[in-house]
C-alpha cells in the first residue's frame, strides 16, 4: 500500500510567507508549494496579530485564481473592429514588444494631444502608487470608474477630516456595545474582514459585546447580533439624528469630551461660520464669566456647549446648541416615520448606548490615562451611500463625538491607509487647536478649473472623491460643461468600469465605442476588457512582488507577497508594464517622481527612485520595507510580514491637545471657496450645484430617492457577502460553488409577506425597475428583508457570459441607479446607491430559469 | 418564534430535508427482481411448480445481481460485500442469495431429474426454502437500517418485502401456471386467486400502516408522505401503488373471472402497483435534517 | 490514545464557508464533493427572525451506521475515533450513504474528475497532483484531516475558521478546549436520539 500523503499540506515541499490579494486587504499567509513546484495549499500565516492565521472563503481560494485556464496568457490584439458588448473581439496573441509599441504609441500620441483626454480606470488597491499614474501622464486622471466613490466619497473624506485617516471601525478589543449600520465590519465585508470577523467574534462571545445591527437586510452580522433592527432603505442619517436627539435632549452626553476635545463650543454666527475675533481667533463663550474668549484665552473657567449668546452685535450659539436646535425636529417619534424604526426602540437604543458608554470612566494604557467609551456606532455603504453623503456620514459620527468614543478606547477609531504614504494618516495641527481636516486621503485635491480639466468634474469636488460616474452627463453634454476636448482614449487597469459604474449602461457602452484605443492591463477579462484593442495581461499575486499596508482597522505593518512558483504564462508585472509604457511615452523621470512621493521615498533620500531608471516590482517593494522598518527584502522574504496590533499611542487619541471638528465650519469655508471661484469663472452650471449638500450638521432632510414618482414603491439595496466581499470572484469554480447554493445569492430577495401580497412565489422571474434602469431575476422569498425593500446579491450582477463558471445574472444592479448631478453629494461626489423601484411579476418559476434571467444587451 | 417546518433542499446551502439520492432506479430494479423472483420460487416450491421455480431463481440469481452491478461503483470487487455478515444485512442477504443460486438451482434440477433423494434432497430444498426467505426479506432490513429516512427506518419494511413478495409470487404463479399447474387444477386456481385477494389486502393494510407509521414518526417521516400523497410524487403514487397496485387488484382479484385476461389484467395491475412502489421508496425518500434546530 | 472530536460555536459561525473551501483546497475534493460546508437556517417571521449558520461534518460516530451498513468492511474506526474508508475494500454500493444519519458520505463519481472544477477537461496542475488520491465509484468522507492530525495540526477547515467557531480536540482529556467547552456550555450532539453517538458537539 502506498502511504504517500494524500492530503495537499501533508506533500513533501515547502512553505513560503506570503500576502494575500483577493481582496483589497491583506492578510499574511503561508503557501505550500509541492517539491514538484506546484501550489497544492494556502494558510493563514499564524504569526499575523492581524489575520491571526486564518482565512476568508476568497483567501481560502487564490490557487484557482493562479491557475484559471482562463487567465490572459499573452498580450492580445484586437483583430474585430467592431466593438459591443456581444462582439468577439477576435483576439490574436501578439509579442510584448509588439503589444508595449502598439499601447506606447497610442498613449504617445494621445499624451501630445491633451493629456486630459485619456480616461483611466487603474484599481489596484495594493498598488495604490499605479493610480498615480495619470499624475505622471499630466491628464489630471480622468476617472471611467467608481472605485472610491461606491465605497465611501463621503465616507472617506468624512475620516479625513474627523480622524485624519482614511477609514474608520470600532474597536474590537474593548467595545462592549456596537452599533453596526448598513456594513459588515466583524462579518462580511469591509477592513480586513478575516481579522475584523476573528476580533468580532472574540468580542462577542468572549467578551459578551452587544451587538446591534440595524439594517434594511438581516445581513450576516444581523444573524449574529443580539438585535436586528430593520429599516427602510436610506433612513439611515434620520436613525442616528433619532439617536442624537434623545443623547442631547435627554443630557446623556459626554459633556466632558465635548468641552474638551472638540469645537462644539466654539461659536457659530448667523451665517453658520464660527465667529472669530480680529486676530481670526475663534470665540467660545464662557458661562462663569457670562462672555465670550478666544478659544486659548488662558482664563476659560467654562466652556458653554448650550445658550444663545451675542458677540460682537451678532446672534451666536454654541456649535453644539446649532445641533440641539436642529435636533429639535428629530424627535424619536418624527425619526420613527421615517425610517419605520419604533420610536420606542431608537430610544432604547440611545439609552443603551449610553449607558455602555461608561462615560467618566477611564483606562490606563502603557502608562496613559485615556477615557473609556466601550460604546460605538460603526456604518459603512449602506448606511451613507446617499445623495447627502457628507451629511449622512457626519451624522454617524456624531453619534459617537456625542458620547465621546471617537478614538477612545472601546469606541470609533480612525484607521489608517498606509502610515508611510506621505502625509496621510498623520494628525496635523490645523486651525484655532482644531486637527488639520484630510480630506483627501488618497492623493492631493484637484483644483478648481473651468473648463473643467477632469471628464468626471473632479475639479469641483474639493472635498470629495473622484465621482466616475458622472462621465456621462459630461461627455454627452460638453458645451453645458464647457469642455473643449473630449476623451478618446483609455487606460483600464485591474478594473470592470462598465461593471462598477452607476448609471446609464448604454451610454458608457457608447462611449467605449467612441474610444479610439482602449488598453486593459488585467489577469482575466471581464466586461469592459473585452472592449479594448490591446490586452496586456499581469501575473498573479502568487508570481510576483508587492509591499503593501492597506487601512489595517487594529493593526499595522508593511506586508510582503513575493513570487512563490515562476510566471505560468507570458505575463508582466504592472511595474514593468507601466515603466514601459512611461519610457515610450517619454514620461518615466516624472513617473519615477511620482512613485517617490506617492509611496513616500521622499521621506529618505537613500530611497529616491533615479531618473532614468526602470525600477521593478522587487526594487519597489524592497523600499517600502525599507521606510517602514528598515528591514532588507531577505528579512521580509523569510517573515512575510511585520504586523504588529497597533500602537496605542497611534491609534487611541492621537491628536489629545487638538480639538476635533464636531461642527464641519471647514466644510463651509471650502463650499465659499468654490462657489466663490465658480462665479468668479461665470461657470455655466453653477446653478446646479447644490450647495446644501455642505453642511456643517447634518438635518434629517429626504434624499432626493425618496421623492421619486409614486408608481415606484419599493426599495432596491445591493448588498456584498463575504465570499464576494470587495470584488466578487465568481471565476473561482470553490467561491461560484458556495455562493450559488447559498440561498441569499440565489435570487432577488423579497419579503414573504410583501410577495404574497403581490402574487409573487418563490422562483418567479421578477422584474425590478427604477426610474434609471431595469434588472430581473427569480425572487427569492425570505423574511430577512424589510417589507419596502428587494435585496440584490452581487452575485447576480454579472451579464456576460466570459467565463465558464460564472453565471449571468439578469442584469447589473448598478444600471438601476441614477448618475446625475441631482443625486450626487455636491459635496463629496457620493453617489446615491439606493433606487426606488416598482416589483412585477414577469413569469410564473420558469423551467429554463438559467435563460429566463439571462440579460439581453443590444449591440 | 413558530415552529416552521424545514424545506426539502438539494444542493442549496439550507437547513432541510434532503432527498435520498445515491440509491435509484437501479436499486429499485434489484429489489424489485429480487422479491419477485424469491416470491414466485418461494410460492411454486409449494407445487412443485418448477416452471415457476425456475423463472424465480432467474429473476434472483440472474435479473437482480445484473441490475446490483449496473449499480456497483466497483462491481468487479462485490465479493467483498460478504464480509461484513457480522453488521450488514446487505453481506447477509449477499449470503442467502448465493445459497439460493447454488441450493436452490440445486433443488430445482434435482425435482425435475430426480437426481438425489432422502435426506441430501430434504437438505437441498430446506436451504433453498429458507435462504429464499432471507431474499424475500433482506432488503427490507436493508432499508429499515437508515435512522435518519423515517419513511424506511420502520420495522415494517421486511413486512412490505415478505408481503410484496409473496403476493408477487402468487400472482406470477398464477400466469406462469396457467395452462401448466393450474390448467387441470381450477381449485388450486381459486385458492390462489383467493390468496392474492387476501395478500393483496394485506399490503393495503400494510401500506396504510406504513404511512401512517413514517407520518407520526418524525417531520422527514411526515414530508416523505407528503410527497408521496400530496406533492410532488402523489401523481404517481395515489394511481398507480394505491389505486391500480391495490384497489384495482383487489377488486379484480375479488369480483373478475377466472379467465386468463382476467387473471393477466390482476397481474399487469399488482407487477405496476408493486414496481411503483419500489421505485417510489427511493424517491421519497427524506433526510432528517442533518440537526433538529428549529427550537424556537 | 486521544479520543478526537470536534466542537461548533453556532453563536460564532458566520456561515463563510472559508471551511467548505480550505476542505477542497486541502483534500483536492471535485465539484459536487463537500466534506464539510455551513448552511442556514431562517428562523422566526418579520421582524422577529434570524438566521442560524450551522456547519455540517461527518460526525465521526462511536456507533457509526455508516460502519454497520458496509458489507465489505471497508468502512472502518481507527483506534483514534477517526472513521475511515479504504477505498481498496470499498465496492461502491452507497448502503454507507443512506445509511449515514447526517448525509455526510459521498460516491466519487467519474465525470467531475474528469471534466474538473473549470469543466470541459481544463484540469488545472493543482487538480493533477491531487486527484491521484480518489479512486472513483468508491465513498469518501471527511477523515478529519487525519495526516494533518498525525502531525499534530488541526484539520484544514478550523485552522482557517475566521471566527474559530471550530474547536477540534481531544474527547478524552478533560482539560482540552472541547471538553471545557461542552461542560461549559452545555454542549449537544446532532440528533442524539439516534443512538449514534456523534463525537461533533454543537454549543449554542
Amino acid at each position: 500500500m502506498n502511504n504517500a500523503p494524500v492530503q495537499n499540506s501533508m506533500k513533501p515541499g515547502k512553505w513560503i510567507p506570503t500576502t494575500c490579494k483577493m481582496c483589497l486587504h491583506s492578510c499574511n499567509q503561508l503557501v505550500h508549494v509541492t517539491s514538484d513546484g506546484v501550489v497544492n495549499k494556502i494558510e493563514g500565516n499564524p504569526t499575523s496579530p492581524s489575520n491571526n492565521g486564518r482565512l476568508c472563503t476568497k483567501g481560502n481560494s487564490p490557487i484557482l485564481r493562479l491557475y484559471d485556464p482562463q487567465r490572459v496568457k499573452t498580450p492580445l490584439k484586437r483583430t474585430n473592429p467592431r466593438k459591443g458588448p456581444n462582439d468577439d473581439p477576435g483576439w490574436v496573441p501578439i509579442s510584448w514588444d509588439e503589444a508595449l509599441d502598439i499601447v506606447g504609441k497610442e498613449l504617445k500620441k494621445t499624451y501630445e494631444e491633451d493629456p486630459r483626454k485619456l480616461l483611466c480606470a487603474i484599481n489596484d488597491f495594493q498598488k495604490l502608487y499605479l493610480w498615480a499614474w495619470p499624475a505622471a501622464y499630466g491628464g489630471n486622471g480622468s476617472y471611467f470608474s467608481t472605485v472610491g466613490t461606491f465605497c465611501g466619497a463621503g465616507y472617506h473624506p468624512m475620516n479625513g477630516m474627523i480622524h485624519s485617516t482614511f477609514a474608520a471601525a470600532n474597536d474590537p478589543y474593548y467595545c462592549n456595545y456596537w452599533i453596526n449600520n448598513g456594513g459588515g465590519d466583524g462579518f462580511s465585508s469591509h477592513l480586513h474582514v478575516t481579522a475584523a470577523a476573528n476580533h468580532m467574534a472574540k468580542a462577542r462571545v468572549e467578551r459578551g459585546m452587544h451587538l446591534v445591527v440595524v439594517e434594511p437586510r438581516l445581513s450576516m452580522g444581523g444573524a449574529k447580533a443580539d438585535e436586528w433592527i430593520p429599516i427602510r432603505p436610506a433612513t439611515d442619517r434620520q436613525f442616528a439624528l433619532g439617536v442624537c436627539q434623545v443623547l442631547v435632549y435627554e443630557g446623556l452626553c459626554d459633556y466632558k469630551s465635548l468641552k474638551r476635545d472638540t469645537n462644539a463650543v466654539y461659536l457659530v454666527g448667523p451665517d453658520g461660520h464660527f465667529v472669530r475675533d480680529d486676530q481670526k481667533r475663534c470665540q467660545i463663550w464662557d458661562p462663569e464669566d457670562n462672555k465670550a474668549k478666544p478659544w486659548d484665552a488662558e482664563d476659560i473657567k467654562d466652556f458653554a456647549l448650550e445658550g444663545n449668546y451675542t458677540f460682537n452685535g451678532t446672534k451666536v450659539r454654541p456649535a453644539f446648541q446649532v445641533f440641539k436646535d436642529i435636533l429639535a425636529d428629530c424627535t424619536p417619534e418624527k425619526m420613527s416615520k421615517i425610517t419605520d424604526v419604533p420610536a420606542e426602540t431608537i430610544r432604547r437604543i440611545a439609552h443603551e448606548f449610553h449607558a455602555a458608554a461608561q462615560i467618566g470612566s477611564t483606562i490606563t494604557i502603557e502608562g496613559r490615562e485615556l477615557p473609556f467609551r466601550p460604546a460605538a456606532y460603526n456604518y459603512y455603504r449602506g448606511a451613507q451611500g446617499r445623495k447627502y453623503g457628507t451629511m449622512s456620514n457626519h451624522a454617524f459620527k456624531l453619534v459617537n463625538f456625542l458620547v465621546g468614543s471617537i478614538d477612545a478606547p472601546g469606541g470609533h477609531v480612525g484607521a489608517t491607509l498606509d502610515d508611510q504614504i506621505c502625509g496621510k494618516g498623520h494628525i496635523l495641527p490645523g486651525d484655532c487647536g482644531q486637527i488639520l481636516p484630510q480630506p483627501h486621503q488618497l492623493g492631493p485635491g484637484m483644483p478648481f478649473a473651468y473648463p473643467p480639466n477632469t471628464a468626471h468634474l473632479m475639479d469641483y469636488f474639493p472635498i470629495g472623491v473622484n465621482p466616475g460616474h458622472l462621465i456621462a452627463e459630461t461627455y454627452f453634454n460638453p458645451d453645458k460643461y464647457g469642455f473643449d476636448w473630449k476623451p478618446d482614449t483609455m487606460l483600464i487597469c485591474h478594473s470592470n468600469p462598465l461593471w462598477n459604474m452607476n448609471g446609464p449602461q448604454d451610454k458608457y457602452f457608447q462611449i467605449m465605442r467612441e474610444m479610439r484605443f482602449i488598453v486593459a492591463i488585467d489577469i482575466l477579462l471581464n466586461e469592459s476588457t473585452i472592449w479594448a484593442d490591446i490586452v496586456l495581461p499581469t501575473l498573479d499575486y502568487l508570481e510576483r512582488w508587492n509591499m503593501t499596508m492597506i487601512e489595517p482597522p487594529d493593526t499595522e505593518g508593511q506586508c510582503l507577497s513575493q513570487p512563490v512558483v515562476k510566471p505560468l504564462y507570458d505575463c508582466k508585472s504592472e511595474e514593468d508594464i507601466f515603466n514601459e509604457l512611461s519610457e515610450r511615452i517619454g514620461i518615466l523621470d516624472v513617473w519615477n517622481e511620482v512613485q517617490n512621493f506617492a509611496n513616500g521615498f521622499a521621506q529618505k533620500e537613500e530611497l529616491l527612485l533615479k531618473p532614468g531608471i526602470k525600477y521593478g516590482e522587487k526594487e519597489i517593494a524592497e523600499r517600502k520595507g525599507l521606510l517602514w522598518n528598515d528591514k532588507p527584502i531577505e528579512w521580509y522574504q523569510e517573515h512575510g510580514h511585520c504586523v504588529t496590533k497597533r500602537r496605542p499611542e497611534i491609534w487611541y487619541r492621537p491628536w489629545d491637545g487638538m480639538r476635533l471638528h464636531f461642527y464641519l465650519d471647514y466644510v463651509l469655508e471650502v463650499r465659499d471657496d468654490l462657489r466663490k471661484k465658480m462665479e468668479e469663472a461665470n461657470v455655466p452650471f453653477i446653478n446646479e450645484w447644490e450647495w446644501g449638500d455642505y453642511a456643517a450638521l447634518p438635518t434629517a432632510v429626504l434624499d432626493p430617492l425618496h421623492q421619486e414618482p409614486p408608481e415606484y414603491d419599493m426599495y432596491a439595496i445591493s448588498f456584498k457577502d463575504i465570499q464576494l466581499n470587495f470584488t466578487e470572484n465568481l471565476s473561482i469554480p470553490w467561491i461560484s460553488d458556495v455562493v450559488y447554493k447559498d440561498p441569499v445569492h440565489m435570487g432577488i430577495l423579497i419579503n414573504t409577506k410583501t410577495a404574497a401580497a403581490r402574487g409573487i412565489e418563490d422562483g418567479d422571474l421578477i422584474e425590478v425597475r427604477s426610474p434609471y434602469g431595469a434588472i430581473k431575476g427569480l425572487a427569492k422569498l425570505t423574511e430577512g428583508v424589510h417589507p419596502e425593500t428587494v435585496a440584490v446579491s452581487n452575485a447576480l450582477t454579472r451579464w456576460v457570459k466570459y467565463h465558464m463558471v460564472v453565471k449571468p445574472g439578469g442584469g447589473n444592479y448598478n444600471r438601476i441607479l441614477p448618475a446625475n448631478l441631482k443625486n450626487t453629494c455636491a459635496c463629496s461626489g457620493q453617489m446615491e446607491t439606493t433606487a426606488k423601484v416598482k416589483v412585477t411579476k414577469l413569469r410564473s418559476k420558469p423551467k429554463d430559469a438559467a435563460n429566463a434571467v439571462t440579460d439581453e444587451l443590444t449591440n | 418564534m413558530q415552529g416552521k417546518t424545514f424545506p426539502i433542499v438539494n444542493e442549496e446551502f439550507v437547513l432541510g430535508f434532503r432527498p435520498q439520492s445515491e440509491w435509484g432506479w437501479k436499486i429499485a430494479i434489484a429489489f424489485f427482481f429480487g422479491e419477485l423472483g424469491s416470491g414466485l420460487f418461494f410460492v411454486s416450491a409449494f407445487y412443485d411448480f418448477t416452471l415457476g421455480m425456475a423463472i424465480g431463481w432467474v429473476l434472483v440469481s440472474v435479473c437482480k445481481p445484473a441490475a446490483l452491478f449496473m449499480h456497483l461503483g466497483h462491481p468487479e470487487r462485490a465479493w467483498r460485500a460478504i464480509m461484513g455478515l457480522g453488521h450488514s444485512w446487505i453481506s447477509r442477504g449477499l449470503l442467502a442469495s448465493v445459497l439460493f443460486t447454488g441450493f436452490g438451482g440445486a433443488h430445482i434440477i434435482n425435482l425435475h431429474y430426480g437426481i438425489v433423494t432422502g435426506g441430501l434432497a430434504q437438505l437441498l430444498m430446506i436451504v433453498a426454502m429458507v435462504s429464499c426467505v432471507v431474499v424475500m426479506i433482506y432488503l427490507g432490513f436493508v432499508l429499515s437500517y437508515s435512522p435518519s429516512i423515517s419513511l424506511w427506518g420502520s420495522g415494517i419494511m421486511p413486512v412490505i418485502s415478505l408481503t410484496y413478495a409473496l403476493l408477487g409470487g402468487v400472482t406470477l404463479v398464477l400466469i406462469f401456471g396457467y395452462h401448466t399447474l393450474l390448467a387441470d387444477n381450477p381449485q388450486l386456481l381459486s385458492t390462489l386467486k383467493s390468496l392474492e385477494l387476501g395478500l393483496v389486502l394485506l399490503c393495503g393494510v400494510i401500506m396504510l400502516s406504513f404511512l401512517h407509521g413514517a407520518a407520526y414518526a418524525s417531520e422527514a417521516g411526515k414530508a416523505s408522505v407528503a410527497l408521496l400523497l400530496k406533492h410532488d410524487f402523489a401523481k404517481w403514487f395515489v394511481p398507480f401503488v394505491l389505486l391500480v397496485g391495490i384497489a384495482v387488484t383487489a377488486l379484480l382479484a375479488y369480483m373478475g373471472p377466472t379467465s386468463f385476461t382476467a387473471i393477466l389484467a390482476v397481474a399487469v395491475a399488482e407487477l405496476i402497483g408493486d414496481f411503483a412502489l419500489k421505485i417510489l421508496l427511493f424517491k421519497a425518500g427524506l433526510y432528517e435534517p442533518a440537526i433538529g434546530h428549529s427550537r424556537f | 490514545m486521544p479520543r478526537w472530536g470536534m466542537l461548533f460555536d453556532l453563536k460564532r459561525c458566520i456561515g463563510c464557508n472559508a471551511c467548505a473551501v480550505a476542505c477542497k483546497q486541502e483534500n483536492t475534493t471535485p465539484t459536487g464533493v463537500h466534506f464539510t460546508k455551513t448552511v442556514s437556517e431562517e428562523i422566526g417571521t418579520y421582524p422577529n427572525v434570524t438566521r442560524a449558520y450551522v456547519p455540517l461534518i461527518c460526525n465521526h460516530c462511536e456507533d457509526a451506521p455508516c460502519e454497520r451498513a458496509c458489507p465489505t468492511g471497508a468502512t472502518y474506526t481507527r483506534e483514534d475515533g477517526i472513521v475511515m474508508v479504504d477505498e481498496n475494500k470499498c465496492i461502491g454500493c452507497k448502503a454507507c450513504a443512506t445509511a449515514c444519519p447526517y448525509k455526510n458520505r459521498f460516491v466519487l463519481k467519474k465525470a467531475p474528475i474528469k471534466e474538473g472544477y473549470y469543466t470541459k477537461g481544463n484540469i488545472t496542475p493543482f487538480e493533477k497532483q491531487g486527484y491521484v488520491r480518489w479512486v472513483t465509484g468508491t465513498a469518501v468522507k471527511c477523515t478529519f484531516c487525519h495526516e494533518r492530525v498525525s502531525e499534530g495540526k488541526e484539520p484544514a477547515c478550523a485552522a482557517t475558521c475566521p471566527t474559530e467557531a471550530r474547536v477540534f480536540g481531544d474527547l478524552d482529556d478533560p482539560n482540552s478546549k472541547i471538553r471545557r467547552l461542552i461542560q461549559a456550555r452545555k454542549g449537544y450532539q446532532p440528533h442524539a436520539e439516534f443512538n449514534t453517538r456523534p463525537k461533533v458537539f454543537y454549543v449554542d
